[in-house]
C-alpha cells in the first residue's frame, strides 16, 4: 500500500485503536524504516501524547523523587571526559548529555591513576598563586550570584503564583490575537487568584514606551491591569490582580503607552482577545 | 553550538520535576493503583537516565515521548493483569530516544516557567476540546487512550457499529490535532 494511503491511519495506529491490513501496513512500512511512514507515526504519537492531559492531574507523592534519585546515584554514570575542554564557560543553553558507563580495564586502573596525581600536582603547585588572585575574582562573582538567586526567588514567586492560576478549574483562558504578523498572547484569568499573561516572541515597544493589559468590560472604561515589557529574549509573565469581574468583562486588549502607563489608552489596541460567553 | 556535558542527576531532577506531575497522572488514570503508578514512574525515570544519549534538545520533544513510554508500560502492566493479549505496538524506544530532541535551559528560568504555563494552557485546551465532543466519542477517546482497547473493543463494548467508533476516533483526533494547531501548539 502506498504512504498516501496510509497517511489518515497514522493518528488510530499512534493511539492504538487501528486493526486489520491498514495496521500491519503500517508496521510493516515502519519496519522496512520508510521515511514518510515513521515521520508521519511520530507526529502522531505526539498528538496522542497530549490525550495524557485528560487524565485527572495528580502530583506523586514527595518520597518517590527522593526514593528515584537515590536509586540514581547509586548507580551514577559516571563517565571519564574523553576530551576535557580547558576553558569551557558554561553555556547558556546546557545540553544534557548522560552515557553508559565505560568499564576502564582494571589492570590498568592504577597506572592512570598514579599518573593521574602525579600530573594534578604539578598543575595545582603551578595554579596555586594564580588561585590566589582569582579568589577576588570569584567572590565578585558570588556577591554577582547572590544577586541573581535573589531575582530568581522573586521570579520563582512570579511562576508559582502564575501555576496557581493556570492550573484552577476556574480559569478562564483567553487568546489575544493581533492584526499584525506578532505572536498571539495567552491569557489566564481567575477572578479570585488573579490573571496570568504569557507570550514569547513578543517584539519589545520602544524604549520610552510600555505594553499596558485592559480589561474591557462590556459598559464602561477599560480598566488597567498591569504595564509590561518582554524580555531580551521577547518572552512576557505578568501576573496581575485586575480589579474587574469576569462576567463584566468583554476582552482583554493591550496597547502600547507611555513609560509609566496611562489611566485610559491612548492608543488603538494592537492585540485584543475576546472572552465569550 | 557549544555544548556542556552534565552528567550529574541534576538533570534528571530537573527533568523529573517537570514531567513526573503528567507521567504520574496518566499511569495512575490508567492503573488506579498508586503504588504500581509509583514504581511505574521510576521505572521510566530509570529507564531515561541509563539509556538517553546525547539528546541535543530541542523543547517539547522529551514530554511525548516520556508520556508514550509510560502509557505503553502501564497498558502493559494492565494487560498482563488482566491476562490480555498486548494489542498496542509497542513502541521503538531506542529508536525514538535517538531522536530525542529537549532542549534544556538551565539558568533560564522563564524558559521553564514559560514551560510550565505552556504544559498548563496546553492540558487546558486538550480538555476543552475533549468535552466539547459528544459523550460517547469521549468515552471512546477515552477507552482507547486509558484502556488501550481497540476499535473493535470499543464497538462492542459501547454497542455501536464498528464503522461509527472508527469515523469518531478519527474525527476526535482531528479536532485535537486542529485545534492544537490553532494556537501554536502545532505537535
Ligand atoms: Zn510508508
Amino acid at each position: 500500500m502506498p504512504c498516501n494511503h496510509l497517511r489518515e491511519f497514522y493518528e488510530p495506529y499512534a493511539l492504538g485503536t487501528l486493526e486489520g491490513p491498514e495496521r500491519l501496513e503500517i508496521g510493516a512500512h515502519l519496519a522496512r524504516a520508510c521515511a514518510e511512514c515513521t515521520l508521519g507515526v511520530e507526529q502522531a504519537r505526539d498528538l496522542v501524547a497530549s490525550l495524557a492531559y485528560l487524565a485527572p492531574q495528580t502530583a506523586p507523592p514527595a518520597a518517590l523523587k527522593s526514593k528515584l534519585m537515590s536509586k540514581i546515584i547509586a548507580a551514577p554514570m559516571a563517565v571519564p571526559q574523553a576530551a576535557p575542554s580547558p576553558v569551557a564557560p558554561p553555556a547558556r543553553q546546557t545540553v544534557v548529555e548522560m552515557k553508559k558507563p565505560v568499564q576502564a580495564a582494571a589492570p590498568f586502573r592504577w597506572a592512570w591513576a598514579a599518573a593521574a596525581a602525579v600530573v594534578l600536582f604539578a598543575v595545582l603547585t603551578g595554579q596555586y598563586l594564580q588561585l590566589q588572585r582569582q579568589t577576588g575574582a570569584l567572590r565578585e562573582e558570588l556577591a554577582e550570584l547572590h544577586r541573581q538567586q535573589n531575582e530568581l526567588l522573586a521570579e520563582t514567586r512570579t511562576y508559582r503564583q502564575a501555576m496557581a492560576i493556570a492550573e484552577s478549574g476556574a480559569t478562564r483562558a483567553i487568546t489575544l490575537t493581533s492584526t499584525g504578523q506578532t505572536p498571539f498572547i495567552r491569557a489566564f484569568w481567575n477572578e479570585s487568584l488573579g490573571m496570568v499573561v504569557s507570550a514569547s516572541q513578543m517584539p519589545p515597544p520602544a524604549s520610552d514606551r510600555t505594553f499596558q493589559l485592559w480589561v474591557v468590560p462590556k459598559t464602561g472604561a477599560p480598566i488597567s491591569a498591569g504595564i509590561f515589557r518582554p524580555d531580551a529574549a521577547g518572552r512576557v509573565l505578568l501576573v496581575s490582580s485586575p480589579n474587574a469581574r469576569i462576567t463584566d468583562a468583554a476582552a482583554l486588549a493591550i496597547t502600547d503607552e507611555p513609560a509609566a502607563g496611562s489611566p485610559a489608552p491612548t492608543t488603538t489596541p494592537i492585540w485584543v482577545g475576546p472572552l465569550g460567553s | 553550538m557549544e555544548r556542556v556535558v552534565l552528567q550529574d542527576p541534576q538533570a534528571i531532577e530537573m527533568l523529573y520535576d517537570r514531567y513526573s506531575r503528567l507521567v504520574y497522572s496518566l499511569v495512575l488514570r490508567i492503573l488506579r493503583e498508586p503504588a504500581t503508578a509509583e514504581e511505574l514512574v521510576q521505572e521510566v525515570f530509570l529507564h531515561l537516565w541509563r539509556n538517553a544519549r546525547a539528546y541535543q534538545p530541542e523543547r517539547g520533544a522529551l514530554e511525548p515521548w516520556l508520556v508514550t513510554m509510560a502509557r505503553n508500560r502501564a497498558l502493559d502492566a494492565l494487560r498482563s493483569k488482566a491476562a490480555k493479549q498486548r494489542r498496542v505496538e509497542q513502541d521503538s524506544e531506542e529508536f525514538m530516544l535517538d531522536q530525542l530532541n529537549l532542549r534544556i535551559q538551565a539558568g533560564s528560568p522563564a524558559a521553564s516557567a514559560e514551560e510550565l504555563i505552556d504544559q498548563n494552557s496546553r492540558a487546558l485546551l486538550v480538555r476543552q476540546h475533549m468535552q466539547s465532543l459528544p459523550a460517547a466519542q469521549r468515552r471512546a477517546i477515552e477507552m482507547a487512550y486509558f484502556q488501550g482497547m481497540t476499535q473493535s473493543e470499543i464497538a462492542e463494548a459501547l454497542h455501536e457499529p464498528l464503522g461509527t467508533v472508527k469515523t469518531w476516533i478519527r474525527a476526535a483526533l482531528t479536532r485535537l490535532r486542529e485545534g492544537l494547531a490553532e494556537v501554536g501548539h502545532a505537535m
